[in-house]
């Protein structure tokens, strides 16, 4: 664990000594959006006893109502309620509900981390998202493609290998403008670190960007994250807001970071 | 007003006075407004007959009429025996006093539903003609230039503002206060960057801290900087409109770039008088873009989109989260 908190505290803030109350909150942030394709690139610690591959599907199904709810959880009620619902199947994701406001809303697994996270196989990983129209046209076709190749038993190498060579070629999109999601769901568990759904946060990925000069990692007192995330070659950027898709405050938020 | 020589009938000219129309709609009531003579006149008049309901109050009556009113009141509520009692007051001149009474009723109900009227259309806008032309520049200038430069760096927490270039309004635009080196441009904007069919478009109070990040410096900061220098020369609206739409269309002003936001997080800052300081948010800037899209501006939804530029020429979408602290870190109220 200490080495966990090493890895993910480094690369996001590059800060050893973060107020503790906002280390929480920021050396957290890769996990928080570990589902919604922004990640920490710069990991270089690798760990040996994770396995290589999904041994089975069965450890990441869920009930499907379960799993639907969760996935609407993601989004104030206004945005999910209308949005298509999507949940895993044992042959990749699958239409549970069809939606009409163009936003897609789904659990996401493990395998979306780095590659070189100890989590990337860990089932109890699940991050509920809802992504736009333009984040479903671009974002969502890269973990598609990483539930695929997941699945076929690939491991995280080779499935991080295929991501990067699909988006050379053209045959994986980069991000749209107005490609945004909602990830403000109580019921997320985003690592085990976190042990639960870090803050509610909006994040949306703009074309790669240094995360600098959007003030990321200038400075503890910054309310926002960001990250490049080179695989995809987009950079994201993660504003924590104050409620939760209940509407419930967010006693991080409301107390201050 | 006939649609065929105007393209706006009395009743949204009213409404745009009032700041009720739609953004597109508003543009192009300001800029047929600008340049037809007769619906200036028009307006006028309507905002003089806004003006004189507003100002218009119920005088304290005469003591004579309160002495009649009174009678009267106390004979309509009076017991029947009383009412007996006092009738041949009636025929001997109260029937006037009744109708006075009347009167003075109707006037009274009509004076509270034009109140509650013009209360309701300027809960969100004040008057349009709070701030009818343009103040002078010297109420728009802050005569303290450090005040200027620290209220500009309140936008944005230390860690951004403290390396941020700075600008500060001069008689003649915008000058460079403080050289920067993080990319990041801090100032404080004045209400022409308003809608431009603002109420508030003209109000001096207004001060506005921002401090734009590298991509927003490369790619809003010029639409600020030519909002300005067209108000300081003295360009009618319509003028504005007309150049900022050529200025778009001949690339003099670019598109926003990818990643361009602001922070807006200032406890000291004035943006309108509606909103006062507002709460501390964050700005990001996109080429125009349907806020549906986004799930702005639904119910608990925390992405709003700000009317800035809704509508009018620059083909922006501006899109706003708040967040939980003031710049000096502070806790924010509740939005």
């Amino acid at each position: 664990m200490r080495k966990n908190a090493r890895i993910f505290d480094s690369p996001y803030r590059g800060k050893e000594k973060m107020r503790s109350d906002t280390r929480v909150v920021f050396a957290c942030l890769p996990f928080a959006v570990m589902f919604a394709f922004s990640t920490v690139r710069r990991l270089q610690a690798q760990d040996n006893s994770a396995p290589a591959n999904m041994a089975s599907i069965d450890p990441y199904l869920m009930d499907r109502d379960s799993e639907i709810a969760m996935a609407r959880s993601a989004a104030p009620q206004s945005i999910a309620k209308d949005a298509t619902v999507m949940a895993l199947g044992r042959h990749g994701y699958e239409t549970a509900v069809e939606g009409k406001n163009g936003f897609a809303c789904l659990v996401g697994r493990s395998w979306d981390l780095p590659k070189n996270n100890p989590a990337f196989w860990d089932p109890k990983i699940h991050g509920p998202i809802c992504l736009s129209a333009p984040a479903v046209r671009s974002f969502l076709p890269i973990y598609l493609k990483k539930t695929e190749l997941a699945i076929a038993g690939r491991s995280n190498d080779q499935i991080e290998d295929v991501i990067i060579k699909g988006i050379a070629k053209g045959e994986l999109p980069t991000p749209e403008p107005g490609s945004v999601s909602y990830m403000m769901s109580k019921q997320g568990y985003l690592n085990a670190s976190i042990k639960g759904p870090w803050l509610p946060h909006v994040m949306f990925f703009v074309p790669e960007i240094d995360p600098k000069a959007l003030g990321s990692d200038l400075g503890d007192d910054v309310p926002l994250g960001a990250r490049e995330e080179k695989i995809g070659r987009y950079t994201t950027i993660d504003v924590p807001v104050s409620n939760w898709s209940d509407g419930t405050p967010s006693p991080k938020m409301t107390g201050g970071h | 007003m006939s649609t065929n020589r105007h393209p706006i009938e009395q009743e949204e000219l009213m409404a745009y006075l009032d700041g009720e129309l739609p953004a597109d709609q508003a543009t192009e009531a300001l800029s047929h407004l600008e340049l037809c003579p007769e619906c200036q006149a028009l307006a006028a008049d309507f905002r003089d007959i806004s003006q004189d309901l507003m100002a218009w109050e119920v005088e304290v009556p005469e003591a004579d009429i309160s002495l009649e009113i009174k009678n009267a009141f106390a004979e309509r509520f009076q017991p029947h025996e009383a009412v007996k009692v006092s009738w041949p007051r009636l025929k001997n001149g109260v029937i006037t006093s009744r109708w006075l009474w009347a009167g003075a009723l109707a006037i009274i109900c009509v004076a509270v539903g034009l109140a509650f009227l013009f209360t309701g259309r300027n809960r969100n806008e004040d008057r349009s003609t709070t701030y009818p032309s343009m103040a002078s520049i010297e109420q728009y200038l802050m005569p303290d230039r450090d005040a200027e430069i620290a209220l500009a760096r309140s936008a944005a927490p230390e860690s951004i503002s403290n390396d941020a270039k700075v600008l500060v309004l001069e008689w003649r635009g915008y000058e460079t206060a403080v050289e920067g080196k993080n990319g990041f441009v801090c100032m404080v904007e004045r209400s022409w960057m308003s809608p431009l069919n603002s109420a508030q478009f003209w109000n001096p109070k207004v001060r506005v801290p921002v401090c734009f990040n590298p991509a927003a410096a490369q790619s809003i900061l010029p639409l600020t900087i030519k909002r300005t220098e067209m108000v300081l020369a003295g360009l009618s609206k319509a003028q504005m409109i007309d150049s900022i739409k050529a200025a778009y269309d001949n690339k003099e002003l670019p598109a926003p770039e990818p990643g361009a936001m602001c922070y807006m997080m200032s406890r000291a800052g004035y943006l309108n008088d509606t909103l006062g300081h507002y709460v501390p948010h964050l700005m990001f800037y996109f080429p125009l873009t349907d806020k549906s899209s986004w799930g702005a501006d639904l119910p608990d939804s925390p992405v709003t989109l700000n009317p800035q530029f809704q509508g009018g020429p620059e083909p922006i979408t501006e899109f706003v989260i708040s967040v939980g602290k003031w710049s000096d870190g502070t806790v924010a109220p509740a939005m």
